[in-house]
């Protein structure tokens, strides 16, 4: 299986190779097939020089949504002929009868005195959400605690390195298929998730991973790429019948809960505590993305990722940069808790340069995410000297 | 072997059949929402794969429950509670009347629903009177969540095509692909004025035009002074300043004073200053309903 990973890698993400043949696929195909959640999508796909228009922009550009009405015309039915029961008042109005404790374990501890509320300033801004926001991060911890996953490794036909090619190759679709980086995300933990309750065979591994991939982007994508571009992908490894019936098992292994947060959530909430300017802010995402291909970082959860991605990013562009008790109340460690996976992602760090797996590192070194991993901050003496006071 | 009997074709979802059945083992009478996998699809619609999702962790008594989900090759069924009807064929056998504590009670349900929602960070993007089902002990639910989303935060664009044109509010009819939870707050406003009037609806519009036309001459034009940002909008373009001239008091007679000062807060043009659920239901409008509960 390993062999075979790695030889559809050479194969099919040959860059020219796959773009060209997405792009026309597309273009080739019908309206773009049934978006239900959109109503009807027509494609007008008789644009010229086709070849080099991306599949993607070209659907966005496109595609004309029209959301049919569901209800006839004004209302000129309400002499109807069906006499229904009045409905009785409810016993259930009662505010206290419907909190949302039930499902909360706990609520929102009430902020300390000495911390600041990040959120004070922005009622103004709905994007921001200031009113729930709270709830909806306690939401979030509650949940990633539900879905933990535990070490599966010893149980499996596969192995950990097994699990790093496919992560580093599914890094380079991502990228090719120009996806959502909560879909990349959401991808490697739809397949931990499954690797820890189902066992899958070193053949059917790779199978697991572009399906993984193909519910994430129908769960967080407007446009998620077809069926057939992923068996493509797989240099045609698996058929479009192989993929239905691996999601199918998939999403009813994880019990259609596809909603445990991603550690990018989190980290957002850590940079606005920690008020980072961009820089840090991408060099902490790349860090997260680092721990992807390595299974060690499957036993933590996606909170501790993101905060000791953001903690290490700190200490890396900032030298006197503290993880003080602000930090530590927004993204719930303080700097002890979080020292141990500090440490082993500068371990990962300075492996990186070296790694037979080069998929992230080669990403973030591009000018859309700054250049981040080609950085000098990045080398062996400097992350030695900042992140492990050696 | 058939766990469920099929009973009668009840209508049509955002996607798939819904019909009503009976739970052969327990004789539970239930709703089941049944798509087609076909062989040369794309496996499980992704509004299918939303909803399901969603609404697995959506557990609330204003919320439709999710039973049970029958998966294999061909099809894929979604046992739910069974409703006895929607809040629009509520309307239809009300013959123009319906009781002012009725109405209260409904938006209260629905209010409490939607807070339900918003603090588990999920929009639902497509209210309106026939995705809110009623059952005979007139308790409403939010239903059909096949356009519904988890949104994270800061939230980032989604698509501008959500949301029936009659409850559609101005920034997304403006092409606004940033938007949230006021989304839903706006269309709750509408459907709130349509039960006060007994299922008239409140603007219902022809086309994107008509609809921001028929909004603008109850509300007022909304200007870059009352709305920063508005001219900005992907698909702005100018209207025709309308002066307020009918009071909303004429345009839901029915409704007591407190309930048009929710109703007030609900039609905002501007969505950051639309009221949310969770202050909604702190309004007084909503305060006799424990002394309701008691008689």
């Amino acid at each position: 299986m390993a062999l075979r990973v790695r030889q559809n890698r050479n194969v099919s993400l040959q860059p020219e190779n796959v773009k060209s043949k997405l792009a026309a696929k597309s273009l080739a195909t019908k309206p773009v097939g049934t978006r239900a959640a959109l109503g009807n999508i027509s494609n007008v796909a008789s644009h010229g020089n086709a070849g080099q228009v991306d599949a993607k922009k070209l659907l966005k550009k496109d595609s004309k949504p029209t959301r049919v009405m569901g209800k006839s015309k004004a209302t000129s039915s309400l002499q109807s002929l069906v006499k229904v029961p009045e409905p009785v008042i409810p016993e259930t109005m009662s505010p206290e009868a419907m909190d949302l404790d039930e499902i909360l374990p706990e609520r929102f501890s009430r902020l300390p005195i000495s911390v600041e509320d990040i959120d004070k300033e922005d009622s103004e801004s709905p994007q921001l959400c200031s009113e729930y926001v709270k709830e909806i991060y306690e939401y979030m911890h509650y949940l990633e605690k539900i879905y933990k996953v535990e070490d599966y490794m010893e149980s499996q036909e596969i192995n950990v390195r097994m699990r790093t090619i496919l992560v580093d190759w599914l890094v380079q679709v991502h990228l090719r298929f120009h996806l959502l980086q909560e879909t990349l995300f959401l991808t490697i933990q739809l397949i931990d998730r499954y690797l820890a309750l189902h066992s899958v065979s070193k053949n059917n591994l790779q199978l697991v991973g572009v399906t993984a991939m193909f519910i994430a982007s129908k769960y967080e994508e407007m446009y998620p790429p077809e069926i057939n571009d992923f068996v493509y992908i797989t240099d045609n490894a698996y058929t479009q019948r192989q993929i239905r019936s691996t999601e199918c098992s998939m999403l009813k292994t994880l019990d259609y809960n596809l909603g445990k947060p991603l550690c990018l959530h989190f980290l957002r909430r850590n940079s606005k505590a920690a008020g980072v300017d961009a820089q840090k802010h991408t060099l902490a995402k790349y860090l997260m993305e680092l721990t992807l291909p390595d299974y060690s970082f499957v036993q933590y959860d996606p909170s501790e990722i993101a905060a000791a991605a953001l903690c290490a990013s700190m200490k890396l562009l900032q030298k006197d940069a503290e993880w003080d008790e602000k930090m530590a109340y927004y993204s719930r460690y303080n700097a002890e808790e979080l020292a141990p996976i500090v440490e082993k992602l500068a371990t990962l760090i300075m492996g990186s340069e070296t790694s037979k797996y080069q998929a992230v590192r080669n990403k973030f070194a591009s000018s859309k995410f700054m250049k981040i991993s080609t950085i000098p901050e990045l080398k062996a003496s400097t992350v030695k000297k900042q992140l492990l006071n050696s | 072997m058939q766990k469920y009997e099929k009973l009668e074709k009840i209508g049509e979802g955002t996607y798939g059949t819904v019909f009503k059945a009976k739970n052969k083992d327990n004789q539970e009478i239930v709703a089941l929402k049944r798509v087609r996998l076909d062989d040369d699809d794309e496996g499980v619609p992704s509004s299918a794969l939303r909803e399901i999702c969603l609404l697995k962790e959506l557990r609330h008594r204003n919320i439709v429950h999710l039973h049970d989900i029958l998966h294999s090759d061909k099809k894929l069924t979604l046992v739910f509670e069974y409703c006895d009807q929607d809040l629009k064929k509520y309307f239809d056998s009300c013959n123009g009347e319906i009781d002012a504590d009725v109405v209260k009670s409904f938006m209260y349900q629905l209010l409490k629903g939607l807070a339900f929602c918003h603090s588990h960070h999920v929009l639902h993007r497509d209210l309106k009177p026939q995705n809110l089902l009623i059952n005979k002990n007139g308790e409403l639910k939010l239903a059909d969540f096949g356009l519904a989303r988890a949104f994270g935060i800061p939230v980032r664009c989604y698509s501008a095509e959500v949301v029936t044109l009659w409850y559609r509010p101005p920034d997304v009819l403006f092409g606004a692909k940033v938007y949230t939870t006021s989304i839903d707050m706006w269309s709750a406003g509408c459907i709130f004025a349509e039960m006060a009037n007994a299922g008239r609806p409140l603007f219902p519009g022809n086309d994107v035009d008509d609809q921001l036309k028929r909004i603008f001459k109850l509300l007022g034009t909304p200007t870059e002074e009352s709305w920063p940002g508005i001219t900005k909008l992907p698909d702005y373009k100018a209207y025709p300043i309308y002066p307020v001239t009918t009071p909303l008091s004429s345009v839901v007679p029915t409704l007591p004073p407190k309930g048009r000062d929710l109703l007030q807060h609900l039609l905002v043009c501007n969505p950051s200053l639309r009221m949310s659920a969770e202050e909604s239901l702190a309004q007084n409008y909503f305060a006799d309903l424990n002394a309701t509960k008691a008689l």
